[in-house]
């Protein structure tokens, strides 16, 4: 049995719940969208907010006039002079913080290029120091989801309401 | 590459797994290109595919099955069920009635190109029952020992050819 939960920098939510349940029960956990649907590439920056989004995508988790996702833009700023100022790209920075957590088994990237691979693959051989994780949790705070729509499927199980009266 | 356990299953994967949701219909068209990322994927040390049903509506699964073939054993090969592959009732869910035809179908789409994909990692959407676990892998077990379902006899057992027992994962996505 395994996991399979949404996890990247600005979205940490699992870092509260599931992680800890899954190291606790020794199950694997395969973790989706490291780059956050492509935020953590830095094709939606400050000042370029405008790059084209896909029509298949969620528009709530790119709609650039929303608090949440301004907060992101805020912490992708951040991230990227981080990345920066150690040498690697923020891709790398993105992929490799998260398979650093102990609760991860492996984070799954969705290239559909190969210069998406390629520009994933090598945030692998990427070790990421305590300062730049502390500085990454300065920026996105341990167990924070910037914004709840990056969570996907995780109202799903909520829909009836018998689940919950 | 560094490998990791996956969990308590034995089998140990690489920290990036290849997600094929981008491949066919959804992303990139092209099978030749899609199938040249999966192996320049494989050669650089990711032994850990994931895939659905639904993705580019059982598109993914095809050309993951052509890029495999000849190097299944080298993958873990993930897929999955519960989202609604057709518009009835029952073509959703994780009944076990569902998950019986979707690991079916799943291994359809593969062997069609593919001889010896035989092990597959399931995950649904909601975690079941343990009972319902249970079943799915000794279902997947059988179907990876004899695919008419019947019960592995003891020369597959003992047979060393075979890889080691089927998986089911479950969760999001």
């Amino acid at each position: 049995m395994t996991e399979q939960p949404p996890y990247s920098i600005l979205v940490r939510g699992i870092e509260e719940d599931i992680l800890p349940t899954t190291q606790r029960y020794g199950m694997g956990t395969l973790v989706y969208s490291p780059l956050s649907g492509g935020w953590l590439t830095g094709r939606w920056r400050k000042d370029a907010p405008g790059a084209p989004v896909s029509k298949n995508r969620p528009p709530a988790r790119f709609d650039m006039s929303s608090p949440a996702n301004q907060r992101k833009l805020e912490a992708v700023e951040g991230l990227a002079l981080l990345a920066e100022a150690n040498g690697i790209t923020l891709i790398e920075l993105a992929v490799a913080f998260a398979i650093t957590h102990p609760g991860v088994t492996s984070a799954i990237v969705g290239p559909r290029t190969m210069e998406q691979l390629e520009s994933q693959i090598t945030g692998v051989d990427v070790t990421l120091s305590a300062e730049v994780l502390d500085r990454i949790d300065e920026l996105v705070a341990p167990g924070v989801t910037l914004n709840p729509d990056d969570n996907s499927y995780g109202a799903v199980s909520l829909t009836s309401a018998a689940r919950r009266r | 590459m560094d490998y990791r356990p996956l969990g308590r299953t034995g089998i140990e994967v690489s920290p990036l797994c290849l997600g094929t949701m981008m491949f066919g219909a959804w992303g990139n068209q092209d099978h030749d290109d899609s199938i040249r990322i999966i192996h320049r994927a494989l050669d650089a040390g990711i032994n850990f595919v994931d895939t659905a049903d639904v993705y580019s509506d059982g598109e993914s699964e095809e050309i993951v099955g052509k890029a495999l073939k000849g190097r299944r054993d080298d993958v873990v090969l993930a897929t999955k069920f519960f989202m609604p592959t057709g518009p009835g009732p029952n073509s959703s869910g994780g009944s076990r009635r569902y998950i019986i035809s979707a690991v079916e179908n799943s291994s359809a789409a593969c062997r069609r190109t593919t001889s010896t994909c035989t092990r597959c990692i399931v995950p649904a959407l909601r975690p079941m029952s343990r009972r319902r676990s249970g079943r799915c892998q000794t279902w997947c077990t059988r179907a990876r020992s004899d695919r008419s379902g019947r019960p592995p006899t003891r020369a597959h057992r003992s047979s060393k050819r075979r890889s080691p027992p089927a998986t089911v994962i479950w969760s999001g996505s």
